[in-house]
């Protein structure tokens, strides 16, 4: 069976090549353009990885993941891996990426190549 | 778990930041396309400042920079004060000539707000000639940066 991911960006243009690239791969990939839409797909249905961009209007990646995980701790599910993708890298944003240990972390615009490596590796940590 | 862990810390790019300014914009309070090209340019001579590196010294004062492609897409507008980060790659590196590819990202939230490229190669103004690029050049300044652009996320 596929594996199911999560995608979580504003960028339009970002969601839908890495939609394109994700579904091209066999993946079942399932994009939205905010944390709350997010947070509701979350609680729908089953992923295998989230990726979430950090900048985001209202909710933002971090605040998304640290929701979706006391998702998991409250109704007992399984943890899921996660990758954060950022427009540009900080000092700031790398610490934030190293104290929630997500599985990876990259910054736009990525390697498709490399992209696709990191899901994999990423999955397999799940 | 260390940053090196993170595939991030392997990614490679030129980053210029700047400020929109009064000058910058048109009286309805955003940038002007026309000021993309430019920041465009101020990014690659931010860049390529050590372009002389590796000519012979005779040529120094003889080298001028040449676009012989140019191609700009536009994403959304910049606005007034709006902190704007041109993120620089370079690819197709060749005897005489390289691309650059352009990501230009509004700092506050990251959106995109056009991507650019530029095939350049450098003339000797006074004899004409297209010139070999330096290894220096190509070794310090643009494989670090190197990337395969049909690999990327965006289409330049």
């Amino acid at each position: 069976m596929a594996k199911k991911i999560l995608v979580v960006d504003d960028e339009e243009l970002v969601i839908e090549s890495v939609r394109r690239l994700l579904k091209r791969e066999g993946y079942d990939a399932t994009v939205v353009n905010s944390g709350k839409q997010a947070l509701d797909k979350v609680r729908e249905g089953d992923f295998d990885l989230v990726v979430s961009d950090i900048r985001m209007p209202e909710l933002d990646g971090i605040q998304v993941i640290k929701n979706i995980r006391e998702y998991f701790r409250q109704n007992k599910k399984k943890a899921i891996p996660e990758i954060l993708i950022t427009g540009y890298s900080t000092p700031e944003s790398f610490k934030q990426a190293q104290e929630l240990r997500v599985a990876d972390y990259i910054y736009k615009p990525f390697d498709i190549i490399d992209f696709l490596e990191v899901v994999k590796k990423s999955l397999k940590k799940g | 778990m260390a940053p090196a862990d993170f595939s991030a810390a392997k990614q490679k790019e030129f980053t210029y930041s700047l400020v929109v300014t009064q000058g910058d914009i048109t009286p309805y309070g955003s940038a002007s396309f026309v000021n993309y090209v430019r920041w465009y340019n101020i990014a690659r001579d931010a860049l390529l400042q050590w372009r002389a590196l590796g000519f012979d010294e005779s040529l120094k004062n003889s080298v001028e920079t040449e676009v012989s492609f140019c191609n700009i897409q536009y994403k959304r507008e910049a606005m007034l004060q709006d902190e704007i980060i041109i993120k620089v790659n370079s690819s197709e590196i060749k005897d005489n000539e390289f691309t650059l590819l352009f990501t230009l990202i509004e700092k506050g939230n990251a959106l995109l707000i056009s991507l650019g490229k530029q095939k350049i190669e450098f003339r000797n103004f006074k004899s004409g000639e297209i010139l070999a690029l330096p290894q220096p050049l190509i070794k310090d300044v643009l494989k670090p940066i190197e990337v395969d652009e049909k690999n990327l996320l965006f289409k330049y």
